[in-house]
């Protein structure tokens, strides 16, 4: 008689969900369905806690929050490259528990053993809580929380509930916290992890930057109003309560004043745990120079030395779609993804100082992954785009096209500069943007991006997203 | 020179998801008429008084903040904002803060949360949110379409419905009211930014405000296509019957 212990019919049922999650992968991209949570549901049918079994060889980095985390992932990954580790990640947006385990199971062996050194995972607070209950983590990230598709996850305390949750699903792990964001922070002390804090420790620029939507003006455990010193964006800065005495905390890793500061690029000086350096974060923005610091906690948390990390930081390239550049005849075409009020605004701001002759274009989707309530829109100050005379024209694309285009008529831009695509004809938003002849801008929501980079790639080069 | 003053009623706390679209578009409506207007912030702690405003607006916000309103409303700011109700002062409550003119707030585990009583009607709070584009005809015969986003039901008393539901849920997803309508007090779940895909809601309440102040009986025409446009947009994606 056959004798099989439970062991043996788990280690069996892991090897037959990696088949068929690979064979499944493998039919859809030769049928050319591109990605989808069909082989990452196969596995997780088959066997449930399979992740278990394949996160056991290999370290584990996770990157959540509301903003950054595909940026912070890509900064992360490259430290991690320079550092001569092998890793993989769950690239192209598949950040639910099923394109995660579908990651895995392709950076494994049939027997469902890791082949990388690294696993660097971006993923949504559900999807973190689902994925916490069976992997392990080396480091976790938080980026921010914001407000973003209130939709489809409830209430922003909803959203810091279940990052706790989930982080304290982990038993040993290293926690690397947004300081200046008091939401964020305050996950210090709900969870019993080591803790490194990172932040800004002064802002940038403008003094009389627009009172933007503040999206934690009262303190998180007393409701109290906060005190701010000051204010980086939205509601990230150095508050403090009161009332309990809540406040910002010193962080291990920060900025300490910005050396210099243009559209592409960011040096800034830094102090890593106590130690100086000035590092030049490859890309423009206020928003990306805490996507740096935070990718500098978790590698420093991993043991990568600061050398490396500054030169990942100096030659990291961009994310995809995140912020990404297309030449044509001489012109620069940007490509900057927008998800929620605090990223669009910070994206207007950059924008905005812009000095040279340009257009942009606002595509805005209200399919579920864009979030289907457009009403966000209107939290946006899209008057600043009036200080900046050396804008030409303003297309809206998109299925709610008329509606951007509404939200710029009442922030007063000149009804003759906006031009508007309709049908979501992203053939036709190309080719005008290619007659533009200067500098374009295009700021889409998610799934018009995912539309409109085809058509990107085919006119202008760059590669196909989905391989 | 005519002048037109906003109250914009607790912009602090509810502040949720472009509830600011409302004032950016009466401000522009106005003023696109040739009449002053000026919007004043009435947050949490700071006094006002009824009679200094024309207009006035309050929006939604998350459950967590709504406690630390109710304070600052039972400090004497209920009764202003009642006596701004019952003198025919135009006023759009929206969400939260349209749920806070009613009498009370029933959680769904049974707690209930007083409100400011000011209408005869109160919500109770469900588990399932009633989310999604929608629509409702008013009496006017003004169809408006807009975004809900709730999980409390609320069901009228005496209180007359804001209009009838043409797409979606309203006020409790089953008696086909949406909102609430009392003299000029219009109060709504259509969240957020309901006023600038919807100009004739928005020129009921500035009319009112005009009449009370100025005796005006109609309202200079304005170019409203774009807004059309969007309206139209959302009609044929969401709500065509």
């Amino acid at each position: 008689m056959i004798h099989i212990t439970v062991k043996e019919v788990s280690r069996l049922k892991v090897m037959l969900g990696c088949l068929i999650c690979r064979m499944a992968t493998f039919l859809m991209q030769r049928l050319g369905l591109g990605a989808t949570t069909l082989p990452g549901r196969l596995a997780l049918f088959i066997k449930r806690d399979i992740l278990a079994q394949l996160s056991r060889n290999v370290k584990v980095i996770i990157i959540t929050g509301t903003n950054g985390k595909t940026t912070s992932a890509r900064m992360i990954e490259e430290g991690i490259k320079q550092a001569g580790n092998s890793y993989f990640s769950n690239r192209s947006g598949a950040n639910l528990i099923t394109g995660i385990t579908a990651a895995f199971i392709m950076n494994s062996s049939v027997f469902g053993r890791c082949k990388k050194d690294y696993a660097i995972i971006e993923c949504d607070e559900n999807a973190f809580f689902e994925v916490s209950r069976y992997i392990h983590a080396d480091a976790v990230l938080v980026t921010n929380v914001f407000r973003d598709q209130l939709d489809r996850y409830g209430e922003i305390t909803h959203t810091l509930d279940v990052i706790e949750k989930s982080l304290n699903h982990l038993s040993k792990t290293v926690v690397c916290l947004n300081a200046d964001c008091s939401l964020t922070y305050s996950l210090s002390r709900k969870c019993p992890h080591k803790i490194i804090s990172y932040g800004v420790n002064r802002p940038f620029c403008e003094k009389n930057s627009p009172v933007e939507i503040c999206d934690a003006k009262y303190c998180i455990f007393c409701k109290s109003e906060y005190g701010y010193r000051f204010r980086t964006y939205g509601h990230l800065g150095g508050y403090y309560c009161k009332n309990c005495g809540y406040h910002r905390p010193e962080p291990e890793v920060s900025v300490m004043e910005a050396v210099q500061i243009s559209h592409d690029h960011t040096t800034v000086l830094c102090s890593l745990f106590g130690e100086k350096q000035i590092i030049k974060i490859n890309m423009g923005g206020t928003y990306n120079v805490y996507n740096a610091m935070g990718a500098c906690s978790v590698l420093k948390a991993c043991g990568i030395s600061t050398r490396t990390v500054v030169r990942a930081l100096e030659c990291f390239d961009g994310a995809f779609g995140r912020m990404e550049k297309f030449r044509y005849n001489g012109n620069d075409i940007y490509v900057i993804l927008v998800k929620n009020p605090a990223g669009f605004s910070q994206t207007l701001r950059y924008i905005s100082n812009v000095k040279k002759d340009f257009s942009l274009c606002f595509c805005l989707n209200d399919n579920s992954a864009d979030g289907t309530d457009i009403s966000w829109i209107w939290d946006v100050d899209f008057s600043l785009l009036n200080r900046n005379n050396r804008i030409t024209h303003i297309y809206t694309a998109g299925r709610r096209n008329y509606e951007m285009s509404l939200r710029l008529k009442y922030d007063e831009i000149p009804e003759r500069k906006i031009k508007t695509i309709d049908n979501e004809d992203y053939g036709r938003l190309v080719e005008s943007v290619m007659q533009e002849n200067r500098e374009v801008y295009i700021v889409p929501t998610y799934t018009a991006m995912m539309k409109l980079r085809p058509y990107l790639a085919e006119k202008l080069g760059g590669k196909e997203f989905w391989k | 020179m005519k002048h037109i003053r906003i109250a914009h009623l607790y912009p602090d706390v509810l502040n949720l998801y472009g509830d600011r679209g409302n004032v950016i578009c009466l401000e522009k409506r106005i003023k696109d008429r040739g009449i002053d207007v000026f919007t004043e912030k009435i947050t949490i702690g700071k006094a006002f008084h009824q009679n200094d405003f024309d207009l006035f607006f309050i929006g939604g916000g998350q459950d967590f903040e709504q406690s630390v309103l109710m304070k600052d409303l039972s400090r004497g700011k209920d009764f202003k904002i009642r006596d701004a109700i019952e003198s025919g002062k135009p006023f759009l409550a929206i969400c939260g803060g349209y749920q806070m003119l009613g009498k009370y707030y029933e959680t769904h585990d049974g707690r209930r949360l007083d409100y400011t009583g000011i209408l005869d009607f109160y919500t109770k709070g469900e588990k399932q949110r009633l989310i999604g584009n929608y629509a409702f005809k008013t009496k006017e015969g003004i169809e408006i379409v807009g975004f809900e986003n709730h999980s409390g039901r609320t069901y009228l008393g005496k209180a007359e419905p804001l209009g009838r539901i043409i797409r979606g849920f309203g006020n409790n997803g089953k008696d086909k009211t949406e909102g609430v309508r009392y003299q000029n007090t219009f109060g709504t779940y259509s969240h957020g930014p309901v006023l600038p895909k919807n100009p004739r809601l928005a020129d009921l309440l500035i009319l009112a405000a005009l009449k009370n102040k100025y005796g005006d009986t109609s309202l200079t025409e304005l170019d409203d296509r774009m807004e059309d446009q969007a309206r139209q947009q959302a009609v044929s994606l969401y709500l065509k019957k």
